[in-house]
């Protein structure tokens, strides 16, 4: 006989890891599993999408940050639990058992700070974009009784089917119960659009409420400092002009690609603006250790340059997905990322790495017309770039009066780790950078 | 089925197909909210990377690729009606 699960456990050094509902920046505090990608055994890879989560960022792809394989599915389809809810298990794989961590840990604003960090918080991940894996195989394991087609139906009109009682034989869900809900539902959707209410009321004003925590927070705890510089874009617009004049659609640049890259290319001069002031846990200590220093916190410099983008929401509020290690894109990838998030921030499946993994913040207000915006630093990272719309302006050159372009961008900063002085030199370095687009 | 009658189909076709792309970076826009002679980025709050998703997805749709030359003949909803037309008819 093959040795029993007991004793394979004893001589296997098998490393379980949480998966826990993860907290998609400081304002969000529950999210909502609404499926797994992945089954009890399932192998997975750091990186790989396992379940898709409804949060108040809209629908969410989550990935997992470690390889392994998934040893136990703690809940059900479709739940809704607060952040840090421990929703799975994983046997991890020998390569992945430990990391360096870089990385924001995971606060959530509404909900306290858990005593412990475990391991399970989302740690290191070499975010490829290219190794964008989905796992394929659809779990079918679920308490739930209820056929494929019900499912997807339930999907597909948002119906809850663990609040569903099934007619069929073990209390199966048919399809005939979910008629009756279908109908209701349709009648109360017509009667919102005629009241002329959004469906979405509720989770936009949990989400106004989770900004202002978040928000008020940041402001409370972090001592900003504000600067701004009129960038002489005259050189980037019309380098921009030029490529872009019979390019189609698909490979239109717009500045703020040509922005994102120029800061990207500024931050490795300038460390001190990529990355996070937080607690930070001495691994070896006990728990009681923990607790006690957890009111010391340092300022850790970011392993990547992943830039965070403020997207509003149609539907009011924001998201803020990032784009990894826009440094090592090129201007037109740098595009193509821009164009995917705003894309996905409208439709959809953002990744749950695209909201935790950034590592500074730029907040694009030109678009909507004003001068210059400083914005609110995004805890725990410690600077936000802001950019104004672009005006064009009698500029003297050589004596002589020229029309430029310039934008106003503004650094809001966290004085607790950068000093006047460097944010001043950091503009100027980006100023400057821009003055050679064809160099970013 | 006359000339007339083709040439209101392919029209129709055509509106469809913008108000497709429309919904498909502003999905809660329905045809009649908005003003057809009023700059459509405006009509429908698109910024700049949502203009040029609209435009990504005509392109799938239609197979007509718009150029930044071009932007200023595609400004409202009727604009993009003419010129797709045109650009479709040839």
């Amino acid at each position: 006989m093959t040795s029993s699960p007991i004793e394979k456990a004893e001589t296997t050094v098998a490393v379980l890891e949480e998966i826990t509902m993860p907290s998609l920046g400081a304002d969000m505090t529950e999210g909502t599993l609404t499926e797994w990608l992945v089954k009890k055994g399932d192998r997975v890879t750091n990186g790989d999408i396992i379940a898709v989560l409804e949060t108040q960022k809209g629908a969410i792809d989550m990935e997992v940050y470690s390889s392994g394989t998934i040893s136990e599915i703690l809940v059900q389809p479709v739940t809704e639990v607060p952040v840090g809810t421990v929703l799975a298990r994983i046997a991890l794989a020998e390569s992945s058992q430990k990391h360096s961590v870089s990385r924001p840990v995971s606060t959530p604003a509404l909900t306290p700070i858990p005593a412990v960090i475990t391991d399970a918080t989302p740690s290191e991940s070499t975010t490829d974009i290219d190794k964008s894996i989905v796992v394929s195989e659809r779990a079918k394991e679920t308490n739930i009784n209820a056929s494929p087609i019900v499912r997807r139906l339930a999907k597909e009109q948002q119906l809850d089917l663990t609040s569903i009682k099934g007619s069929g034989p073990q209390g199966a869900i048919l399809l005939k119960d979910l008629t009756a809900l279908l109908k209701s539902k349709t009648k109360t959707k017509l009667y919102i659009k005629n009241d002329n209410h959004k469906p979405a009321d509720n989770t936009a004003q949990n989400m106004r409420n989770a900004i202002a925590v978040a928000m008020a927070k940041s402001k409370q705890e972090i001592p900003h400092f504000y600067l701004s510089l009129a960038l002489d874009i005259t050189n980037a617009q019309q380098w921009l002009q030029q490529q872009n004049q019979t390019r189609s659609p698909e490979t239109h640049v717009l500045l703020l690609a040509l922005l994102l890259k120029a800061l990207a290319k500024s931050l490795p001069k300038y460390p001190k603006l990529n990355g996070f002031y937080q607690h930070v846990f001495d691994k070896d200590s006990t728990f009681e250790k923990k607790s006690a220093l957890g009111t010391k916190s340092v300022f850790e410099q970011a392993g990547a340059i992943n830039i965070g983008n403020v997207i509003s929401l149609r539907q009011g509020g924001l998201v803020v997905p990032a784009i990894h290690n826009v440094d090592k894109l090129s201007v037109n990838e740098v595009m193509q990322s821009l164009r995917d998030i705003t894309e996905r921030s409208r439709n959809g499946h953002l990744r749950s790495s695209e909201l935790t993994d950034a590592t500074i913040t730029v907040t694009n207000m030109g678009e909507r017309g004003v001068d210059s915006v400083f914005g609110i630093i995004y805890p725990p990272q410690v600077a936000i770039i802001g950019f104004g719309k672009v005006r064009k302006v009698a500029k003297v050159v050589n004596d002589n009066v020229v029309i430029a372009q310039e934008l106003t961008v503004s650094l809001s900063a966290d004085h607790r780790v950068i000093d006047g002085m460097l944010a001043a030199k950091f503009l100027n370095y980006l100023a400057k950078k821009l003055q050679k687009p064809e160099r970013l | 089925m006359n000339n007339k009658n083709i040439n209101q189909k392919i029209h129709q076709s055509i509106q469809q197909r913008i108000v497709e792309a429309i919904q498909y970076v502003a999905p809660e826009i329905e045809l009649e909210n908005i003003d057809i002679n009023e700059d459509i980025r405006e009509e429908c709050d698109l910024d700049s990377i949502d203009f040029l998703n609209y435009l990504i997805a005509l392109k799938k749709s239609t197979g007509v690729s718009i150029a930044e030359s071009d932007y200023s003949q595609v400004k409202t909803f009727n604009n993009m009606l003419t010129y797709l037309t045109e650009k479709l008819s040839v």
